[in-house]
């Protein structure tokens, strides 16, 4: 008699059950290649997609860690080669700025580069700096709104030229620019160093409105410097006052 | 299995057949549109009207004029004043306005090398026009402190939109003993504000 | 049947389909373009009496504006009205001419009538409006169609000014702009405008918000 065959073999409890699993895994051998294909094939699909979770399927995507560069080392953001020389803290940069009472402003120097044929505006040059973990920072030029350190990286600076204390609005091909990136932070007492972050830029076209240029600023470098402390501009004293 | 996979074939052969040909179509359709230039850019494309130094171009907006372009390190406005490691171009320009909205917004020099500096950290002084009132203005452009081989000096109505307009273009000689007696010279180009009237 | 007689309907329709197509597919024009042009225009003649109404808008919400305009001349002058209501010595640059649009307006003490634009429209279809700019001294006068001292109410611009309230005012120089300048429900004015010397102005006109505006052609002038 030939083993498997159904039902009803004697041999004992122990054939018994062989022959009634056989039997259930031809039925199922049998309900399964009765399923459509389409059905076959997703199954298959999503069996794959789930045996990549053990091999690390379900984790984040890594975040591309951030270079460490030196100062007066310069780093192609994209649109701007960009290198930071120092930062230094004051009440008041110039003449052309006004007096902050309960607060300083920041200033990081650096250099500015345009690697395009073509005038840059300044907001890829607004952009390729940052703070990281400073409290307090301005938003934005005049807008009240103090972030705390977590958010430090969203507070945009204002980029000023070195040279002659004018806001740096464009960048023209070829010329290197000494500027400097300037924000408002409220509260006393300067930090001794701050962490100073390069964001990169991605050449793209934006799908919304099929803008192409340089988006999706993102940091790409960091280095830590010392803050120096300097006092704040005053007007000098003409001859004959008081 | 195999008897299953190509029976499922089989029954939609044409559609499959059909199916294919569209995306074959539709891929060709693209590459060929990528490769033929873009009708559009030819079309709204600014008209240029070229003129020398001391020329009048006839310009929608009215008749430009460069009438002398010198160069230094500074320039000092009426409000503001700047400062460049490159070399500051300032043309003086004779605008006559025939309509009520004119002036010279857009400036830029271009070379064949397809670099444009454009106004930027410069400044113009044309604007705030009386149609049909002579005016006598500026235009100051940055520029690096080299040699610039087939400069050009390009002047426009507005930078906000440069389609179906025109603009003048004005060649200038910006060979290497140009440059660099601009770029040694400290001494601020004075830009004040433009003058109306007739001379 | 002849395919006309077949088809009479659909033949009949087809000019109305094709009205119907092209008034539909004119949003564009209806909202971008005739909003923002000088699209509603009311022709009068010196002298005459013209009506001017719309509707506008602001922070409170809609309002209606009914003015009545007369241009009653235009004419070369040496002077200009200035912001004390005096007319002093006055010029434009070198090769320009000043001419005075002169008018008389009525309207409730109650409207806003600041920001209204005059202009002139010469010969050659050139257009100039009132502007302090270059007129020497730079004393002109603020509104072109209102007399200092006398403008009437603003605008609302912040909710503070929706309200305007004594105790809201900090110090005498914006109290003395917040206060109502009351206007007399009819007066006259003058707008002084720079012409070239070889224009010859053809036509006056005066607007508050486009697209409504006022046109008054002018017979020729010494």
């Amino acid at each position: 008699m030939p083993v498997g065959s159904s039902g009803t073999q004697a041999g004992g409890p122990g054939g018994d059950v062989r022959a009634l699993a056989q039997g259930g895994l031809r039925r199922a051998l049998a309900w399964l290649r009765g399923r459509p294909l389409k059905q076959l094939a997703a199954w298959i699909g999503a069996l794959g997609l789930a045996l990549t979770a053990p091999f690390g399927g379900l984790d984040e995507a890594a975040r591309p860690q951030l270079g460490l560069v030196k100062a007066e080392q310069v780093v192609p953001t994209g649109p701007i080669d960009v290198s930071i020389t120092r930062v230094s803290a004051t009440t008041r940069p110039g003449q052309n700025f006004s007096e902050i009472e309960d607060g300083y402003y920041l200033l990081v120097f650096g250099t500015a580069r345009s690697t395009s044929s073509t005038t840059l505006t300044n907001s890829e040059l607004r952009d390729a700096v940052r703070l990281s973990g400073v409290d307090g920072l301005e938003k934005g030029l005049m807008i009240e709104d103090y972030l705390p350190a977590a958010e430090a990286l969203k507070a945009q600076p204002m980029v000023y030229a070195v040279q002659d204390s004018t806001l740096m609005t464009s960048l023209v091909p070829e010329l290197k620019y000494e500027v400097a990136w300037i924000w408002r932070r409220q509260g006393a007492g300067a930090p001794s160093s701050v962490d100073v972050q390069v964001q990169g830029f991605t050449w793209r076209q934006r799908v919304l409105d099929d803008y192409e240029g340089w988006l999706d600023p993102a940091p790409m470098a960091h280095l830590r410097l010392p803050v120096t402390v300097k006092p704040g501009w005053v007007r000098p004293a003409t001859e004959g006052a008081s | 299995m195999r008897g299953r996979v190509g029976e499922w074939f089989a029954g939609r052969g044409r559609s499959l057949g059909a199916g294919a040909l569209v995306l074959a179509a539709l891929a060709v359709g693209r590459v060929v549109t990528d490769r033929l230039p873009d009708a559009e850019a030819v079309i709204e494309a600014p008209v240029e009207r070229h003129a020398a130094i001391g020329e009048a171009a006839h310009l929608r907006v009215g008749e430009v004029t460069v009438r002398e372009v010198t160069g230094s390190t500074e320039w000092a406005g009426v409000i503001e004043g700047k400062r460049t490691t490159g070399v500051w171009l300032a043309a003086d320009i004779d605008l006559l306005p025939s309509r009520r909205e004119s002036g010279i917004s857009y400036a830029a020099v271009r070379d064949a090398g397809g670099h444009v500096w454009d106004l930027g950290r410069g400044t113009s002084t044309c604007k705030g026009t009386i149609a049909g009132v002579p005016m006598r203005c500026q235009v100051v452009i940055e520029l690096p402190a080299r040699a610039i081989p087939g400069a050009e000096l390009v002047l426009r109505w507005t930078d906000f939109d440069e389609r179906f307009d025109d603009q003048a273009v004005v060649p200038l000689r910006l060979d290497e003993a140009t440059m660099k007696g601009w770029a040694a010279s400290t001494t601020p180009i004075q830009v004040p504000n433009a003058t109306l009237g007739a001379p | 049947m002849t395919w006309l007689r077949r088809n009479r309907w659909g033949l009949i329709l087809l000019p109305v389909a094709l009205l119907v197509a092209v008034a539909a597919s004119s949003s564009r024009l209806v909202h971008f373009w005739l909003p923002y042009v000088a699209s509603d225009v009311t022709t009068g003649a010196v002298g005459e009496k013209v009506h001017l109404s719309q509707e506008w808008l602001d922070r409170l919400g809609r309002h209606q504006r009914d003015v009545d305009v007369t241009i009653t001349g235009v004419e070369r002058t040496d002077v200009i009205r200035d912001w004390d209501g005096e007319d002093v010595p006055g010029e434009g640059p070198k090769g320009t001419t000043l001419w005075r649009v002169s008018m008389t307006l009525a309207a409730e003490p109650d409207q806003v009538l600041r920001g209204c634009v005059v202009e002139i429209e010469d010969t050659q279809g050139r257009r100039y409006q009132y502007d302090s700019m270059h007129v020497t001294p730079a004393e002109l006068k603020l509104s072109a169609c209102l007399n200092p001292d006398e403008e009437g109410p603003s605008f609302a611009f912040t909710d503070k000014d929706a309200s305007p309230s004594p105790t809201t005012s900090t110090d005498a120089s914006t109290s003395a702009l917040d206060t109502e300048r009351p206007r007399p429900p009819r007066w006259d004015t003058v707008a002084d405008i720079i012409l070239p010397s070889d224009a010859v102005p053809a036509k006056v006109r005066i607007w508050w918000d486009l697209p409504t505006v006022i046109d008054v052609p002018l017979t020729p002038t010494s």
